[in-house]
C-alpha cells in the first residue's frame, strides 16, 4: 500500500518540485494545472501514434517545455504581467486539449487505445525511479551549485544578481521552463496508470503543487511534510469511493482543495 | 470574408445582438467585482465559484420564497447571494491578514472547492427531473425581457447604474480613493495611517458580492434555473474585461461589449462549422494573454481623470 501511495504521489511530487523553482524565481507558475493536462494528452497522442511510450514521454515533455519557453520569452520581452499571462497560459493549455482531442480523435471525452494499455504494477518502479532521480538532482542542484544559489535568490534579491552582472530574466525564464518540464513529466505519468486519457486529468494537481510550495515556505522539510499530507489526501480522494461508496463524488472532488484551505488556516502566520 | 460576415451578422441580427448585450451585461457586473480587488492590489481568481454560488443561492431561495411578494423575495435572495459570495471572498482576505497567504491562490482554491460542492447539491438535493439543475423559478420572479427574441432583460439597466455608481465611488469618495492608494502603494497607505484591514476586507467582500450579484441576475434574467456549470468561463471573462478596461469602471461597458461580440461571433462560427470544441476558451486565453502585455493595456487605457486623487485620501 505504501508503494501504491508513493507511486500515486509521484506526479504531485514532480509538479511541486517544478512549482518550487517558479516560487523561488518570484513568478508562480499558475499555468501548471493546465500544462499537466496538456502534457498528459500529448503523451497519450504521441504514444498511440508512435506505439512508443518513451517517445510519447519525450515528445510531450519537450513540446510543453518549448511552448513555455517561447511564451515566457514573449512575456519577458514585452514586459507582460506574468501573473495574468500565466493564467492565460493555463486557460490556453486547457483549451488546446479540447481542440486537439477533437481534431485527432473526434471527441472531447475519455480516450482509449489498444496501443495505450499498461499494467499498473509494472509502472511503479520506473515512476518512482524517475521521480527520485529528478527530485534528488533538483535538490542537489539548488543546494550545492552556484547556479542553484542564484535560483534561490532570484525572486527575493534580484538586485544582488544584477549587481553581479547576471541576467535575472534568464533565470526567471529558466525557472518557468524547469517548472514546465516537471509539470509535463507529472502529466505524462497520469494517463499511464489508468491506461486512458480523461478530460481535466490533472484534477487540480497544479494548484495543489503551488499550494504545497507556498505552505512549505521554501523549506525542504516543510515541503516534504506538505507533500506527504497532500499526497495522502490525493490518494484518499482517488480511492475513497472504493471503500465508502456512499460518500458523494462532489465531496471527493472538493476534498483536496478543502485540505489545502484547512492547512493554510491552521498554519502559523508567515512573516 | 465569410467569417467576417459572421462577425458582422452578430451586430445586425436582433437575436444575436440581444444575446451579445445580455452576455456583456453579466461581464460588466462581474468585472466591476474584479475591479474592486485589483484596485486594492489583489487578483480575485475565484470569480467563477462566487458567481456560481450567487446563482445557486438565488435559485434555491426564490423557490423557497414562492409565496412572498416578488419584490421582497428577489430582494432577500439577491442580498443573500451577495452576502454569501462576498463572505467567500472575504475568507481569502482574512487568510491573508491572519496567515499572510497568497490572496490569488486562496481565492482560486476556495472557488475550486465550492464548485463541485454546489454541483453535488444540485445533482442530489435540489434536482428535479433529468436536468442537472434546480427547479425553474416562478414566472413572477423572472425579469422582463426588453429585446425579444433574445434574453436581454432589465439587468442591462442595473449594470449601467452599477457601473456609474462604482465609478463615482472610486473617483468621488474618500474611501474609494483610499482603496486605490492602498492598491498602488501599500507602504504609503500604512504610513499614512489608513485602516488597511478595513480597506482589504471591504474590497474583497464587495468583489465577491458583485460576482454573487452577477450569478443572481443571470438566474432571474437569463436562465431561470441554476444548472450545473452555468458560470463556466464567466469569471475569467470578467477578469479579462476588467483588464481590457484598465480597471476603469466606465470602460467596462465598451470592453464587455467587445469581448461579448468576439465570443458570441466565435460561438456562432464554431456552431455553423460543426466545430464542437470550446472555441470561446481558446479566445479567452488569447485575449487574456494579449492584454497582459503593457503596451496593449496602455493603448487601451485612458488618461487619468483624477490627478488630484492623493489630495482627497487623508
Amino acid at each position: 500500500m505504501i508503494l501504491d501511495i508513493f507511486t500515486h504521489s509521484c506526479p504531485l511530487i514532480l509538479a511541486s518540485t517544478g512549482a518550487l523553482f517558479s516560487e523561488l524565481s518570484g513568478l508562480l507558475a499558475l499555468f501548471l494545472d493546465g500544462l499537466i493536462s496538456f502534457a498528459a494528452f500529448l503523451c497519450f497522442l504521441f504514444t498511440t501514434k508512435t506505439s512508443s511510450v518513451t517517445l510519447g514521454f519525450i515528445l510531450s515533455t519537450l513540446i510543453c517545455t518549448f511552448l513555455v519557453f517561447i511564451l515566457s520569452f514573449i512575456i519577458k520581452k514585452t514586459k507582460a504581467n506574468p501573473f495574468i499571462a500565466s493564467i492565460a497560459m493555463n486557460l490556453l493549455f486547457s483549451s488546446l486539449v479540447s481542440l486537439f482531442s477533437n481534431i485527432f480523435f473526434n471527441t472531447r471525452g475519455v480516450l482509449f487505445d489498444s496501443n495505450f494499455v499498461f499494467i499498473p504494477k509494472t509502472l511503479s518502479f520506473p515512476t518512482i525511479s524517475i521521480t527520485t532521480v529528478l527530485v534528488v538532482a533538483s535538490l542537489l542542484f539548488l543546494n550545492f551549485t552556484q547556479k542553484g544559489t542564484y535560483f534561490k535568490i532570484v525572486g527575493s534579491n534580484p538586485d544582488v544578481l544584477t549587481a553581479r552582472g547576471i541576467n535575472v530574466s534568464n533565470y526567471e525564464i529558466a525557472a518557468w521552463c524547469i517548472a514546465a518540464f516537471f509539470g509535463a513529466m507529472a502529466g505524462c505519468f497520469l494517463p499511464l496508470r489508468i491506461s486512458s486519457f480523461v478530460p481535466n486529468i490533472s484534477s487540480g494537481r497544479g494548484w495543489m503543487a503551488l499550494a504545497i510550495v507556498f505552505f512549505g515556505r521554501k523549506k525542504i522539510l516543510r515541503i516534504a511534510f506538505a507533500v506527504i499530507i497532500f499526497c495522502g489526501t490525493d490518494y484518499f480522494a482517488t480511492y475513497i469511493q472504493n471503500y465508502i461508496p456512499t460518500i458523494p463524488s462532489s465531496f471527493v472532488l472538493a476534498l483536496p482543495y478543502l485540505v489545502i484551505i484547512l492547512l493554510m488556516a491552521l498554519d502559523k502566520k508567515k512573516n | 470574408m465569410e467569417n467576417l460576415s459572421f462577425f458582422l451578422t452578430t451586430l445586425t441580427t436582433p437575436y444575436y445582438l440581444g444575446s451579445m448585450l445580455n452576455t456583456a451585461t453579466l461581464f460588466v457586473i462581474a468585472s466591476l467585482g474584479a475591479i474592486f480587488c485589483t484596485k486594492s492590489g489583489e487578483l480575485n481568481l475565484g470569480g467563477e465559484g462566487q458567481i456560481y454560488l450567487g446563482g445557486f443561492i438565488t435559485a434555491i431561495l426564490l423557490n423557497a420564497f414562492s409565496t412572498l411578494p416578488a419584490f421582497f423575495a428577489i430582494l432577500f435572495s439577491f442580498l443573500a447571494a451577495m452576502f454569501f459570495s462576498g463572505f467567500l471572498t472575504l475568507l481569502s482576505a482574512i487568510l491573508k491578514k491572519s496567515k499572510n497567504t497568497s490572496f490569488l491562490l486562496t481565492s482560486f482554491i476556495i472557488s475550486a472547492a465550492i464548485i463541485p460542492i454546489i454541483d453535488g447539491f444540485i445533482a442530489n438535493r435540489f434536482n428535479e427531473g433529468t436536468l442537472l439543475a434546480t427547479p425553474f423559478i416562478n414566472e413572477r420572479f423572472r425579469f422582463p425581457i426588453i429585446f425579444p427574441p433574445s434574453s436581454l432583460n432589465v439587468s442591462f439597466f442595473i449594470a449601467i447604474v452599477l457601473m456609474i455608481l462604482i465609478y463615482l465611488f472610486f473617483s468621488k469618495t474618500k474611501f474609494g480613493s483610499q482603496i486605490e492608494v492602498y492598491g498602488i502603494s501599500p507602504e504609503f497607505a500604512i504610513y499614512s495611517g489608513l485602516n488597511i484591514t478595513k480597506i482589504s476586507f471591504v474590497s474583497a467582500f464587495m468583489s465577491g458580492a458583485l460576482h454573487g450579484l452577477t450569478g443572481a441576475l443571470a438566474i432571474c434574467g437569463t436562465y431561470y434555473t441554476c444548472h450545473t456549470s452555468f458560470a463556466v468561463g464567466l469569471g475569467w471573462n470578467a477578469l479579462s474585461v476588467a483588464m481590457i478596461a484598465s480597471n476603469n469602471p466606465i470602460l467596462t461597458f465598451p470592453a464587455a461589449i467587445f469581448l461579448a461580440w468576439i465570443l458570441t461571433s466565435a460561438e456562432r462560427i464554431s456552431m455553423f462549422n460543426n466545430a464542437n470544441y470550446d472555441i470561446s476558451s481558446l479566445i479567452q486565453a488569447i485575449i487574456l494573454f494579449i492584454i497582459s502585455i503593457p503596451f496593449v493595456a496602455n493603448a487601451l487605457k485612458k488618461k487619468d481623470k483624477n490627478p488630484d486623487v492623493n489630495a482627497k485620501i487623508i
